[in-house]
């Protein structure tokens, strides 16, 4: 053991002698040091000495004063703070304490925590300073891990990297405008990409499956907007460029002011799962074709049975007719009554043949002047109460000013109350959040006017077949409406259609004719 | 009224059919009846003819495959269904029911009057046997008390020797309570008496030796 003093020994106490005092010095577990008034160290234990490798006496090569030693120990970027504390040190004469960074011997820095204490002499002024450094290199390192800074953009802690790339999700992080800035090993393994390759929302472009880009931009959007948590599923694309279905959650953290410091991101992979969902999905709509074909055959037997009861009694007539005729001898009179009844017998079938026509045509239309808008207005308050029964609101967009159409006033209002009707019927079946549904009128052209009305609901796998007679999802529906509801638009030369609505939903578009070429 | 000793119920909703199948059938020469409903039927009071029920399966009141299932536990006329809906399940649970036949509207006059005359001939026969049962349970009723315990052992084979035994009578009083039940009984042979017991659904009763 070596003890480095000042060419002035010290006295350290002036109750123990110098060899227990010294032992006291060299056996705490820290760096022991005295100093001048000035800082200038005088005394320094061997700890200090073996922990720096530096001699007290280096301080005359490097000049008197109160830093010259220990600027040649210190981390360059504690020098500043340490001249600081000393400067207030030497006006006040308070005790101080700092945490700063000491170079070891082998030239890697620790961190210490250092306090001193001043020493005063009879007249009260400060006659030498005591002080000691205590390691707090490994509480302060896991401190600092603990609070992660914003702008390091990944844990230094290894142990807690190696805990993020082993969870089986990509775990990520965000800026509170969304940028990525950082992602755990399993987002560049899966992606094949580095973290700088998703910045700028590149991810969206590059990693997310096409049909699916459009709606996670939206999502995050608004989520990012609105501060509220994100929620999707959606297809990201690996290293090998095949896709895989992730369920994508993210929320904000946010600061004691509600301030976002960073959205917290994990992406789960859900392919396996989805795979069986979507299975399962065409089971289903196989399913559900199924009972199209059994809404169809249903229908054909109740039209089977309202034509053969008169057929029936047509037939056993005729038969009655024969034998009163084939009598002997004959019973005419019976027979021409027979006759009579065949004949009321088949205009009752035939009766039965044109109420069915009647089904896809209407023949008691009336046209008259029309104001799209009203129609449209009093659709609403007719299904407003249902929709909102259903938990579905009724959304009304009309533009002002629109010329008149020629037509009939019920049949237009049955075409859009059964469109609206088939939107709510489209979103119920989802789930029981609230939807809007939204009927809207535009210009069309010069000479034309449009109605769209617009659903979030389940959408229509084909948008021309719907239109076919008998063409049915519903379980209780005869699949006629949309077969109607075309051929009355066409009766008043307009056209109807359907189109997809993003990312669900369906608008139902019809166009009329203006009564006349409006003036303005 | 037909000379014919027997009647058909006609049960449609549709009075068209009702009237057109009430011409065919009198101009076939049958008796008929028609009703709108199960409930006119059912009140109907019917004469003790040999009967066919010409049944509509679509009714106003009830279906005519449950008016057949309420009818089972009764005396009724075979039925044939007719039917504007023919579906293979129904037509399987008539069948299955009892019913002669099920047609599908609009039916052939041959296939209904076919169906008809084996309705009848089955009613026909059914009324004979119920007929010869009725007769026979009246001679039973005659017998005394004795004799309805002897009528048993006789009829399962067992000599008079051991009927009598069974009874703890002797052999000649036994042989006077045999001769009194084929008397009743008008049973011209053992062989008659055991038939006649058949009919009566009457036990055989086997020696406990």
């Amino acid at each position: 053991m070596t003890v480095s003093r000042d060419r002035q020994p010290t006295a350290l106490s002036p109750h123990h002698g110098d060899d227990e005092a010294r032992h006291v010095v060299e056996s705490i577990p820290g760096l022991a040091w005295s100093a001048r008034q000035d800082g200038t160290p005088e005394v320094v234990n061997s700890r200090l000495h073996e922990f720096t490798g530096r001699d007290i006496d280096e301080q005359e090569r490097g000049g008197r004063g109160p830093t010259v030693w220990w600027v040649q120990v210190l981390h360059a970027d504690d020098v500043a703070p340490w001249v600081e504390a000393w400067s207030h040190a030497e006006q006040g004469g308070a005790p101080w304490e700092i945490e700063h960074r000491l170079r070891r011997s082998d030239g890697t820095y620790r961190w210490f925590r250092t306090a001193a204490h001043p020493a005063r002499g009879p007249d009260g002024q400060v006659s030498r300073w005591y002080g000691m450094g205590i390691d707090v290199d490994d509480l302060k390192r896991g401190r600092d891990e603990l609070r992660a800074p914003d702008d390091d953009p990944c844990p230094s802690d290894e142990s807690l990297t190696q805990f993020l790339d082993a969870l089986p999700a990509i775990v990520w992080r965000a800026t509170p405008d969304g940028e990525p800035n950082f992602s755990n090993q399993r987002a560049t393994s899966y992606s094949g990409g580095t973290l700088a390759d998703l910045q700028n929302r590149q991810w969206q472009k590059d990693f997310v499956h096409r049909d699916d880009v459009a709606m996670v931009a939206r999502a995050w959007t608004h989520a990012l907007e609105t501060q509220t948590p994100f929620d999707v599923a959606s297809r990201h694309r690996g290293a090998d460029g095949s896709y895989r279905w992730f369920h994508t959650r993210a929320e904000p953290l946010r600061d004691g002011s509600g301030r976002i410091v960073h959205w917290y991101g994990i992406d789960v992979d859900i392919d396996e799962s989805k795979r069986v969902e979507d299975a399962l999905r065409v089971t289903q709509a196989k399913l559900s074709r199924a009972s199209e074909i059994a809404t169809v055959a249903e229908l054909a037997a109740s039209i089977a049975h309202e034509i053969s009861q008169p057929l029936a009694a047509l037939v056993a007539n005729a038969h009655a007719s024969l034998r009163w005729m084939s009598t002997e001898p004959p019973n005419l009179e019976r027979a021409q009554l027979t006759a009579e009844r065949i004949i009321r017998d088949g205009n009752a079938a035939a009766e039965v043949v044109s109420r069915i026509r009647a089904l896809f045509k209407r023949t008691d239309s009336t046209r008259a002047l029309l104001n799209v808008n009203e129609v449209i207005a009093e659709v609403g308050r007719l299904i407003a109460d249902e929709a909102s029964r259903r938990n579905i609101g009724i959304g009304i967009d009309l533009e002002d000013g629109l010329p008149p159409t020629m037509g009939d006033r019920v049949q237009m209002q049955q075409v859009i109350a059964n469109l609206a009707r088939n939107g709510i019927d489209a979103m119920e079946a989802i789930d029981n959040s609230w939807r809007v549904l939204w009927i809207r009128s535009r210009r069309d052209g010069e000479n034309g006017l449009l109605i769209e009305i617009s659903d979030e609901g389940t959408g229509l796998e084909d948008m021309e077949r719907a239109f076919e007679p008998f063409f049915t999802t519903k379980e209780n529906g005869m699949g006629m409406g949309l077969a109607i509801c075309r051929w009355i638009v066409e009766a008043h030369q307009g056209r109807l259609w359907a189109t997809k609505n993003v990312p669900q939903g369906t608008t139902f578009s019809f166009t009329l004719p203006a009564a006349f070429r409006d003036a303005s | 009224m037909s000379p014919r000793e027997d009647i058909v119920f006609v049960v449609d909703d549709d009075f068209r059919l009702r009237e057109a199948l009430q011409e065919l059938l009198t101009s076939a020469e049958m008796n008929v009846v028609t009703f709108g409903s199960a409930v006119e039927y059912l009140e109907y009071a019917k004469p003790d003819l040999p009967a066919c029920l010409v049944l509509d399966v679509d009714l106003p009141d009830i279906n005519g495959l449950d008016l057949q299932t309420q009818l089972a536990s009764d005396i009724h006329p075979p039925i044939v269904f007719i039917t504007g809906h023919g579906d293979v399940p129904s037509s399987v649970r008539a069948l299955k029911g009892g019913a002669v036949d099920f047609l599908m509207k609009p039916f052939s006059e041959a296939d209904l009057l076919g169906a008809i005359e084996v309705a009848i001939a089955r009613d026909s026969e059914a009324r004979q046997r119920r007929c010869e049962v009725d007769v026979l349970r009246q001679r039973f009723s005659s017998l005394t008390p004795r004799e309805r315990e002897v009528l048993p052992l006789v009829v399962s084979g067992l000599l008079n020797k051991q009927a009598a035994m069974e009874l703890g009578i002797s052999e000649v009083t036994l042989q006077i309570h045999r001769g009194k039940i084929m008397h009743k009984m008008e049973a011209q042979s053992l062989a008659e008496l055991v038939r006649m017991a058949g009919t009566l659904s009457i036990p055989l009763a086997h020696s406990r030796r």
